[in-house]
């Protein structure tokens, strides 16, 4: 058995990083100790074996696509300016073959079920985030599909006497993760609900709401205005295989 | 890359100069990819995560603190998303690996290519913090000095760290029947 201040210094020695007194010690010790010398000719194969592990090349293309990436997002979260006429709904994927009657029944439903109580679970109890509903005059804002590999998130606010409400409808795939990115000078964050049985785990910070969906399904994030200044909100889907981000302006059309 | 080059880029890419950070992906994407590859066991997996470990660092660059180097920042990015990926994946099983190529003959190279194969598969089964110090000792070659500004702890922690990670990875090679290696 060696020593542990020993065995210590044999690694430390190995490493190049002993000084020249400890490694005179350690000479003093090794002359008189063979388990010593045998422990010290273990540690040297171990050493080997780690350095004849060579490091590996770069893939050709990681600059490529991490270039790519960047200015895919940056391409994402500047749209292109609307062309006159055109309704702002045309421009994503999936709303794009969305009718008018289309978008006001998952207007409805969303707004349904959340005035209704379905999303009134309250989050965990590692969040501090709580609240409760009252129906109000909301106003309805745009809506924003994003996909992220087989996961999808469907976001429509709506906004009212200084509340803001992002419905939200999740198709998750493992591991994604949702990032509400929001001005923490003018917006505050009330309460999210998750529907029943969704395991989400939710994180705060100024500015950000992060959670993870679970099983999916219909959320709700209620805002409160804490300014006059209406800010959009920044919604991202994140995945291990990349990111969809993009953004929900405020609404801009009273509905009455 | 000097830190004069470095500090450089960096203020080229805050600019908005994709180009500049590009650069710096050329210039510290060989340590990253070494890195996840040897936290994660698995080339592709490996690549993707150094990918979102770059772009991370883009979106996240106007709070990189100056004082401090570029690459220590990066670093810690990029073993985060290595750590969140293990613990999504929950990976227990080693991964494939697939070591590079050596330049000696067949017969050696496969020797080598086998006893590395077992070092990553026995470095795959450590807790993730001994993988660490191992992978930035041994496979980054960083001095006690480095890893302890890299990973924010005295330079006796990392010597204790190293010491432990050491001796549990002798232990994970002697379960896979290999003696002394």
């Amino acid at each position: 058995m060696i020593p542990t201040e020993y065995e210590r210094l044999l690694q430390e020695a190995l490493d190049g990083e002993a000084t020249a007194a400890e490694r005179e010690r350690l000479a003093a010790w090794l002359a008189t100790h063979p388990e010593g010398r045998a422990r010290r000719a273990e540690l040297q194969a171990l050493f080997d074996s780690l350095g004849r592990t060579p490091p590996a090349e770069t893939p050709s293309d990681l600059r490529g696509a991490v270039l790519a990436e960047i200015r895919a997002r940056r391409t994402q979260a500047q749209p292109s300016p609307r062309p006159a006429g055109r309704s702002p709904i045309g421009r994503r994927p999936l709303f794009a073959v969305l009718t008018p009657f289309a978008m006001g029944l998952l207007a409805g439903v969303l707004g349904f079920a959340a005035f209704s109580g379905r999303f009134g679970r309250t989050p965990s109890p590692s969040t501090d985030v709580s609240g409760s509903m009252a129906p109000l005059e909301q106003t309805r804002g745009d809506a924003l599909t994003l996909n992220q590999g087989t996961a999808r998130l469907e976001a429509f606010l709506t906004e009212g006497e200084g509340t803001r409400r992002l419905g939200l409808r999740l198709t998750p795939e493992a591991s994604v993760v949702v990032e509400i990115t929001y001005d923490p000078a003018v917006t505050s964050v009330v309460a999210l609900r998750s529907p029943e049985g969704a395991d989400a785990s939710v994180q705060l910070s100024p500015g950000l709401v992060r959670f993870n969906p679970g099983t999916g399904g219909r959320f709700e994030l209620e805002l409160k205005a804490t300014g006059s200044a209406r800010a959009p909100l920044q919604l991202a889907l994140v995945s291990p295989g990349g990111r969809a981000q993009g953004t929900l302006p405020p609404p801009t059309s009273p509905r009455r | 890359m000097t830190e004069l080059d470095e500090i450089a880029l960096v203020t080229r890419a805050l600019n908005g100069d994709e180009e500049a950070f590009g650069d710096l992906v050329d210039a510290y994407g060989r340590v990253i990819y070494n890195l996840a590859l040897r936290m994660v066991g698995d080339p592709e997996d490996a690549r993707d995560l150094s990918q979102i470990a770059f772009v991370k660092a883009w979106e996240k660059l106007s709070t990189f603190d100056r004082q401090h180097r570029f690459f220590s920042w990066l670093y810690r990015i990029a073993l985060n998303e290595c750590l969140n990926f293990r613990k999504r994946r929950r990976v227990h099983e080693p991964l494939d690996v697939a070591m590079p190529s050596h330049q000696a003959g067949p017969e050696a190279s496969y020797e080598r290519s086998e006893e590395s194969e077992r070092v990553q598969v026995a470095m795959m089964r450590l807790r993730a913090e001994d993988r660490e110090v191992l992978v930035l000792r041994h496979f980054l070659r960083l001095s006690h000095r480095e890893m302890s500004e890299m990973m924010h702890v005295p330079e006796k922690t990392v010597k204790s760290r190293l010491h432990t990670a050491r001796v549990r990875l002798e232990g994970q090679l002697r379960a896979q029947g290999v003696e002394a290696p």
